[in-house]
């Protein structure tokens, strides 16, 4: 069955596909499709990703996602 | 969506209710000026436009409208029949009642569609089933008016829009500023531990004081860029205005330069007919112009006086010799044979000779003499011999009076002669030529008047040539033309300027940014003491890399988006340009977040000033590519609707132009007076069948009725004829 991508997913996937970005969070690209499955992962960057994408289509501001996603990162880095 | 038909009822000069079948490829609507082609893509655009309940008298049919008597109705409407996920209709329309004899009340506005679900038929609102089938995005790339905005990045958002859509990613901008905000704030967090921290304060310190001068002179620099490049964006849109209208410039020029080279000339001339005529009247001697002709006038009376003169001398001296003659002659006559002394003439007198001769006696000797004697006829020949002395005696008198009379008493024959005779010689050649160069002088500038006419004529000819020009460039004013004109090189000139800035700053940009990293990753080395410190810069190395894939990855979007476009786009030029040179379409991104349509050659070398065509197929064949692109990444397709679209091609051009879109595969609408001819004998157009026949699509004829009055509106009205 073909997956249903939400815009947030394919940001998700175009931002994930970056080399660079990959190579510093060592993840596989092709391991995260959507953003459900990149907020279960337990990749920090990945999942750090995936917060911000979602923050922003749950139309949470600026200082809640930064706040979530620091703290995230600083808890898990 | 594909459109089925078009309805269109009581719309402007589409009279009752008009049909328009439209096949699934090409439909092409003919008419010439004034027939209703552009009264037909209007109708579309009021039926698209969703902004307004738009029910204004204008769009009435006169000839309807005058028709109705008070109290009457009827309605405009304009309806559409379409496939999109089944066949739907939409349909705008509102109805107008004439009140009285000057007013005609438009009311109940309505704009519905139709849908089927299953065996039901639904009534939807117009605007909202409009755009769940046909939004308001594809719509923009949907209809054009003529060449002018066939351009789809003329405005600023255009790209971000295309990408948006196309792409399948939206609000990717809005992620990238959350991703720089965080780096930045995760940034300051560091620093502010940094500074803090025991082991290596001094040297954050140092290091963040650097950084902020940097950030501050990169914030300038790109500022600088921005500003730069704005206007070069302006720039490069003032020069593509100006290209648009460069054949018309140029032509302008050519006309106002040998409109100033003329009348120059015409200054010139004018200088050179200036002739002050009552001072060299004088002065120069112009009063003796006519001397010569005079003078010879006066020789000729003079010498003629003269010969007169002489004449009536010799006639005098002759008459005198012959009175001396016969007087002599007389004298001799009178005297007797015997030699005696005859009695005088007078004696006997006249009485007494008469007194002799009635009694028929001679009373001098006393004998009788009767008549018919040699007595009688002496005495009748001494009367007449005295009558005769009476007489002579008489002339006599006179011609002694008369010899006493000089016949020229004066010498003013002589005078004039002796005048003539001073006039002539080295005076008469003086004066002559004199003459001559007055002459010469006239002669001269009655030649320039000639020449001053005849430029005179050219002038005229060349303002009316510019004043056709002007009429036949409709929205172009002369103050346009002129100040583009002279713009031109400063338009060059700054834009060359502000490239040459923006290469400059950007290469200083690039030099800031450099060093900015070396201090960053000099601040990134320090070793805090501190543990917290530690966790803080590992924060920030992660958001600067998520913060650079959110850049990466948006610019990636887009360009894979160019590139798609691009590629589409180059199909379509070739396929319009068949047998023709196409070059390549490139569409270059620009710093204000749109971007440029341009040609360029296989070399990559920019195609300054594409042709009229050329540019048309260009911007057509983007407009092409995002249809297609609409197709493949939303499985769904739309009509492009043209009104006019081809008005700058040669016949040639428009040959191949409608034989390659009658064979694309996509809805295409094109009203235009293309494949019109004029007929000879009428001056009437008629549609040119042999290159009608060869085409496969759709072809409406539109044009007026017979028998339209040309000053009255209400007798207007389009009538349609479908071909094929």
């Amino acid at each position: 069955m073909v997956k249903y991508l939400t815009n947030g997913d394919k940001i998700l996937q175009a931002v994930l596909s970056d080399q660079r970005l990959s190579e510093y969070a060592e993840y596989s690209p092709a391991e995260f499709e959507t953003i459900s499955e990149a907020l279960d992962s337990d990749n920090p960057v990945v999942c750090a990703i995936a917060k911000i994408i979602d923050g922003n289509q749950r139309k949470s501001t600026e200082k809640e996602i930064y706040n979530e996603v620091s703290n995230y990162l600083k808890q898990t880095i | 969506m594909i459109l089925k038909d078009i309805r269109i009822k009581n719309f402007r000069s589409y009279y009752g209710e008009t049909t328009f079948s439209l096949s699934e490829g090409l439909t092409l609507i003919i008419g010439g000026n004034g027939d209703g082609k552009t009264t037909f893509f209007e109708a579309l655009e009021w039926l698209f436009n969703t902004s307004a309940e738009d029910k204004k008298e204008s769009n009435i049919s006169a000839m309807r409208k005058s028709e109705l008597e008070i109290g009457e109705s009827d309605e405009v409407s304009v309806s559409i029949t379409f496939e999109h996920e089944g066949v739907k209709e939409l349909e705008k329309s509102f109805t107008f009642e004439r009140i009285s004899a000057d007013y005609v009340r438009t009311k109940d506005f309505r704009f519905i569609g139709y849908e089927n679900d299953g065996s039901e038929r639904l009534s939807v609102k117009g605007a909202n089933l409009l755009e769940r089938c046909f939004d308001s995005f594809i719509r923009k790339y949907c209809l054009f008016k003529g060449e002018s905005e066939l351009n789809v990045f003329n405005n600023e958002t255009a790209l971000k829009t295309l990408v948006d859509t196309f792409s399948g990613i939206k609000q990717f901008e809005d992620l990238v500023a959350l991703a720089e905000g965080f780096e930045q704030k995760s940034l300051n967090a560091v620093n502010k531990e940094m500074q803090n921290d025991q082991k290596v304060s001094r040297k954050a310190k140092d290091l963040d004081s650097k950084l902020i001068l940097l950030n501050r002179e990169i914030f300038d620099c790109k500022k600088d860029i921005t500003t730069q490049e704005t206007a070069i964006s302006d720039y490069s849109n003032k020069l593509e205005n100006l290209e648009r209208y460069q054949d018309t410039s140029e032509l302008y020029q050519t006309i106002k330069e040998r409109i100033k080279t003329l009348t120059e000339k015409q200054f010139k001339l004018k200088g050179m007919i200036s002739c002050d005529y009552n001072t060299n009247l004088l002065d120069e001697f112009w009063i003796l112009r006519s001397f010569p002709k005079i003078l010879n006038e006066y020789q000729k009376k003079s010498s003629a006086l003269s010969r007169e003169k002489r004449k009536l001398e010799k006639q005098e001296t002759e008459r005198k010799a012959k009175e001396e003659g016969k007087r002599e002659a007389i004298e001799q006559i009178q005297k007797l044979a015997n030699g005696a002394v005859p009695l005088p003439w007078n004696l006997p007198d006249k009485e007494t000779m008469q007194e002799m001769i009635d009694e028929e006696v001679c009373k001098v000797c006393g004998r009788e003499a009767h008549k018919g004697t040699v007595e009688y006829e002496f005495m009748e020949n001494r009367l007449k011999e005295y009558l005769r002395n009476v007489e002579y005696e008489a002339s006599a008198k006179e011609i002694s009076v008369s010899e006493k009379k000089i016949l020229f008493a004066n010498s003013y024959i002589d005078e004039l002669h002796t005048k003539q005779i001073q006039m002539s010689g080295s005076i008469e050649q003086e004066i002559s030529s004199i003459a001559i160069e007055i002459n010469d002088h006239l002669a001269f500038i009655n030649d320039r008047k000639r020449d001053l006419e005849k430029i005179n004529k050219a002038i005229q000819d060349a303002e009316d040539e510019k004043n056709r020009l002007l009429i036949q460039s409709p929205g172009i004013t002369e103050d346009l033309l002129d100040k583009n004109f002279k713009d031109l090189k400063g338009f060059l000139e700054t834009k060359s300027r502000a490239e040459k800035r923006v290469a400059e700053l950007k290469f200083k940009l690039d030099g800031l940014i450099k060093e900015k990293n070396e201090i960053q990753a000099e601040f990134n080395t320090l070793e805090p003491s501190n543990k917290m410190t530690k966790v803080y810069q590992r924060v920030h190395t992660a958001l600067e890399c998520i913060m650079k894939a959110f850049v990466n990855a948006k610019e990636k979007n887009i360009s894979t988006f160019l590139t798609m476009l691009e590629e589409q786009a180059n199909s379509y030029l070739k396929k319009l340009n068949e047998n023709d040179f196409h070059g390549i379409v490139r569409i270059i991104k620009t710093i204000n977040g749109s971007a440029r349509i341009e040609l360029h050659s296989k070399n990559d070398d920019l195609i300054n000033d594409p042709g009229g065509a050329q540019r048309t197929t260009m911007y057509m064949s983007v407009l092409f590519a995002i249809s297609k692109i609409t197709t493949l990444k939303r499985e769904q397709d739309y009509p492009l609707i043209f009104d006019a679209p081809t008005s700058s091609f040669e016949v040639s051009k428009e040959d191949v132009f409608y034989n390659v879109i009658d064979k694309i595969d996509k809805q295409c609408i094109i009203v235009t007076k293309d494949l019109l001819l004029s007929d000879e004998g009428t001056g009437q157009k008629k549609l040119n069948n042999d290159k009608i026949q060869q085409l496969t699509c759709s072809v409406y004829r539109i044009s007026k009725a017979f028998g339209y009055n040309p000053l009255d509106l209400t007798t207007i009205k389009t009538v349609t004829e479908k071909i094929k």
